[in-house]
């Protein structure tokens, strides 16, 4: 069999959600009609416009909510995007609680959607409202129950930790609660103060207060509970059963290419990076692409790849850059390895220390 | 010119007193330069000069001026530098005048760098002309400042001229005064030629430009002419004054200020106080006063990024240039790699010279604790002098070490005397005089360990005094202290920039302050980092900088790569702005924070 030519990676960025979270640094606009309707002409065309160097193996739609679609407009953009050749044996759409209807999910996984991923965040109805989620835990299981209801058999969760007020007690049950649904999957993000966000404001005004020694124990905390229960932490943020790990993120942190459509989505296609302008009520356009030399993809290589537990093989790098990373590297890796931060057998990767400073980390290889 | 209509002077005041404007007004009313030419503060070349209120470079300015006797006269207004640090080259600018105007300020008052420049033009037998300035002032204290000037510097109230810079008042009365007050020039060897170096410049274009004073004979270009100290021989090329602007002039005779200009490579060449004569028929002797300038002031300079060594050599090799009396040589650091010892007259230049590699030549620097020069008697006898605790020799074969003492002339309000004898005595110092000098000044008169005022003294006075405070010094030679070398170690390794020799009873206080500043000031890193502060290799300290909570970023997908790629970069960038002492970095801060501890 001839391998399919064409770029195996899609991600579809809906850029709208019924209500905007404080913390949320993604581009995403409140839910209103003709915004939408656009939206979704506009991802479409653009879908045309690559389809033919695409042959997917997984596809990410995200956001934003996509399900803050209307059924009609989201099975419009589904029908676009099964329409073209490949094998997706992985179809994500990320949700929010309150927008999965039993009909929409049924219509969504008949037109090849077969994961979900649920924007759960707790199960604390305190921490929720710092959040300024507007769902209740009740809403989640309700969620996940339609999820499984409407037939899909892959289900993740997202949660956050390291909250303002957040226990850790408050944070076991959260995971607890979150492992009585049953999910594959569950994600679990350190709340991080982004830029140009309400809580980052409040944050540099000592509003919010972070906790450093707080989110360390509450990240082991997670470690320890959901290993526990046979969930994989296959990369710092990322729990699975076995064989339910994401392919899509696994495909950013192996560096494979992948196309990025919708407004601020981000496509890395053979050594050029282009991201789009975020959606002016008009549309959006490509901004300059940014060239990626081979030293810079050989850098993320390593700080993406480090994150994994799969970590990065020096075989297998040495193949996509010509040199192993202890080539170039040396001081640093010897350095790390011997501060108990790195392992090198068999594959580079970080140990539970390491991963806590994972960011410091890379700063040594970029 | 005759000499009989030639009068030198130079202006003694203390910062902000109002000798710039002063010397502009009088620029001004002699036609030197036209109103509309004024810069303001014309004679302060330098930026830092201007935004400090202080001169460290001083230009002679000629000018001329029909006397109400109705004769012409040359006036030459020497500049001086009006800090104390700069003694020597007030000593010799001092030297070129036969007089001076005292400047002091109608509210403000005699201040402590005004008695310790009016005991320098005394002691050159100067003729002092008494100016109060800033009259208009509606907080002037005329009165009191008078009485401030027959008490506490002797001289009679009636000499006192009243005036007001800023409002043109009483210049003409100066500009009388100081022809009718001030001697003419006396040649005393007429028969050959002697002058004066108070100064040299480097000019790009032209080399060395030397400012002279001429006692007797004449020079013009073409002259053969030998500088004695130096015995190095030159063609002058040119010869001029500054109008302000430099113009040639044919000659410079008996009496005459300006400058000469011969193939003079560097400044180094040039001493100030060296004589200069004739090369074929030299002087019986050379002009009196003169002394090789020697640092008092010691610290390290180096470059925060290794790779810029060769850079930082280049500035400091151009700021000598201009500037002879810094002086500096390679040398290297345990913690801090290859950089340079630098030498200082005091602490004011050794602000200014890491000033200007900061800000004129755009170095990234690191300076270390100030050291002063200590005299080392070693078990067997043998002496040697430490400018650098580095180069302290073991405890066990010290016998003794001596540090060198000032005399400091401190002036504060009444009310904050207990509070300034307090730091004197904390300081290791002895009040000897407490003087009043008008209804809410004293003045204390302290002997002190120079190293005690080294770092931040100046800025305790300041703060005690609410800014009214002022300090000056002067060496009074060596004496034998109690004194131990103390030494902070990061990860068990001793950083050396971080050593300084200080008092035994302070030495286990201030080691304790440093490393709980350090703890503060250095950031966390990927492992934990031990601070430890010895005395003579005893652990007397210890603090730990706990190793880095978390720091990794939750999200990392196909959107994010970029943007954390870059922060990334950002973070390194940061790092490299750090020295790396061993594994630890430490930021530039903390080099500055251990000048602060006390």
């Amino acid at each position: 069999m001839i391998p399919a030519m064409g770029i195996r990676h899609l991600y579809i960025h809906v850029p709208f959600c019924p209500h905007i979270c404080p913390y949320c640094s993604f581009h995403v606009l409140p839910a209103r009609r003709e915004g939408a309707r656009r939206t979704v002409d506009l991802l479409i065309q653009e879908h045309r416009s690559i389809a033919h160097d695409l042959h997917p193996d997984t596809i990410f739609l995200g956001g934003g909510t996509p399900t803050a679609l209307s059924t009609e407009m989201l099975r419009e953009l589904l029908a676009q995007v099964a329409g073209v050749p490949g094998n997706p044996v992985e179809f994500t759409s990320e949700c929010n609680p309150s927008t999965l209807p039993l009909p929409k999910a049924a219509m969504m996984l008949s037109l090849g959607v077969n994961r979900i991923s649920i924007g759960a965040q707790s199960f604390d109805s305190a921490t929720l409202k710092i959040l300024g989620r507007t769902h209740s835990a009740d809403a989640i299981r309700a969620c996940v129950k339609t999820a499984r209801d409407a037939g899909f058999r892959n289900i993740n969760l997202d949660l956050i930790f390291g909250v303002p007020g957040q226990t850790p007690a408050s944070w076991r049950q959260t995971i607890e609660a979150a492992l009585s649904l049953k999910p594959q999957h569950i994600s679990c993000y350190g709340l991080t103060y982004e830029e140009d966000t309400d809580f980052f404001r409040r944050h540099q005004q000592g509003d919010l207060k972070s906790d450093g020694a707080l989110e360390q124990e509450m990240f082991h905390a997670a470690d320890r509970l959901l290993t526990r229960e046979g969930f994989h932490h296959y990369e710092i943020s990322n729990y699975a059963l076995p064989g339910f790990e994401s392919r899509h993120n696994q495909s950013y942190w192996r560096g494979e290419d992948y196309y990025g459509i919708g407004p601020s989505a981000v496509s890395t296609v053979r050594g050029k990076r282009i991201t789009n302008s975020r959606f002016d009520g008009q549309g959006w356009m490509p901004e300059p692409a940014e060239n990626l030399s081979r030293d810079t993809l050989a850098s993320e290589r390593m700080a993406l790849g480090l994150r994994t537990s799969e970590g990065v093989d020096e075989a297998d790098f040495a193949s996509h850059f010509g040199f192993r990373p202890v080539e170039k590297w040396k001081r640093e890796i010897q350095w790390l390895i011997r501060g108990g931060l790195m392992s090198d057998n068999p594959t580079l990767q970080l140990t539970q220390r390491g991963r806590e400073v994972a960011d410091e980390v890379a700063t040594h290889f970029v | 010119m005759d000499p009989a209509h030639i009068r030198n002077f130079c202006i003694i005041a203390h910062i902000d007193h109002g000798k710039t404007t002063l010397s502009d007004r009088l620029l001004q009313m002699t036609g030197t330069i036209l109103l509309r030419d004024m810069r303001e503060q014309l004679l302060d070349g330098m930026d830092l000069e201007r935004e400090r209120g202080i001169t460290i470079k001083a230009h002679p300015v000629r000018m001329h001026y029909k006397g109400k006797d109705g004769e012409e006269y040359e006036l030459n207004l020497i500049d001086t530098p009006g800090h104390v640090d700069f003694a020597y080259e007030v000593s010799r600018s001092l030297s070129a005048c036969e007089g001076a105007l005292l400047i002091v300020d109608a509210a403000q008052g005699v201040e402590a760098q005004t008695v310790a420049n009016v005991h320098l033009a005394m002691k050159q037998k100067l003729t002092i002309i008494p100016v109060i300035n800033k009259i208009d002032l509606p907080n002037a204290d005329v009165p009191s400042v008078l009485r401030q000037i027959e008490d506490i510097l002797a001289m009679p109230a009636e000499d006192v001229i009243m005036a007001s810079a800023k409002m043109g008042q009483g210049i003409e009365e100066i500009l009388e005064a100081v022809i009718k007050r001030i001697p003419a020039p006396r040649s005393h060897e007429p028969d050959s030629l002697r002058a004066l170096v108070f100064d040299s410049m480097f000019d790009t274009y032209r080399g060395v430009v030397t400012h002279v004073r001429v006692f007797d004979g004449e020079m013009r270009p073409g002259t053969l002419v030998r500088l004695m100290r130096s015995k190095v021989d030159y063609e002058v090329k040119e010869v001029g004054a500054f109008n302000p602007a430099p113009v040639r002039q044919e000659s410079l005779g008996s009496g005459q200020v300006g400058y000469v200009i011969a193939n003079i490579k560097t400044t180094a060449e040039v001493k100030i106080g060296d004589t200069i004569t004739l090369t074929r028929k030299p002087a019986k002797q050379p002009l009196p006063g003169f002394l090789e300038v020697h640092p008092m002031v010691f610290s390290g300079i180096y470059p925060i990024d290794t790779s810029n060594y060769e850079h930082l050599k280049g500035c400091m090799g151009k700021l000598q240039l201009n500037d002879s009396a810094f002086v500096y040589q390679a040398e290297s650091s345990i913690a801090l790699g290859f950089g340079f010892r630098c030498g200082f007259l005091g602490l004011l230049h050794m602000e200014i010279i890491q000033e200007r590699l900061r800000r004129e030549y755009q170095q990234d620097i690191i300076a270390t604790y100030p050291s002063v020069i200590y005299r080392i008697t070693k078990t067997n006898k043998e002496t040697l002098e430490v400018d650098n605790p580095v180069h302290l020799p073991d405890p066990s074969v010290i016998e003794s070490i001596e540090e060198p003492f000032v005399k400091a002339f401190i002036m504060i309000p009444n009310s904050e005397i207990g509070a300034m004898m307090a730091l004197v005595l904390d300081r290791r110092g002895i009040c000897h005089n407490t003087e009043t000098l008008d209804n809410r000044r004293v003045m204390l008169t302290c002997e002190m360990p120079l190293n005690e005022i080294l770092v931040d003294f100046n800025d305790k006075l300041k703060s005690i005094s609410r800014g009214y405070g002022s300090m000056d010094y002067e060496q009074i030679g060596y004496r034998e202290g109690d004194l131990v070398k103390l030494d902070i170690l990061v990860n068990g390794e001793p950083v050396d920039a971080f050593s300084c020799i200080v008092h035994r009873s302070k030495a286990e206080t201030r080691g304790r302050a440093l490393a709980l500043r350090l703890k503060e000031v250095i950031p966390s890193q990927l492992f934990q980092v031990a601070i430890q502060a010895a005395i003579g290799g005893k652990i007397i300290a210890r603090e730990t900088v706990k190793a880095m909570g978390k720091n990794v970023t939750a999200k990392c997908y196909g959107g994010d790569i970029t943007r954390k790629r870059k922060l990334w970069e950002k973070q390194k960038e940061g790092k490299k702005r750090m020295k790396s002492v061993g594994t630890v970095n430490i930021p530039q801060e903390a080099f500055i924070e251990v000048l602060k501890t006390n």
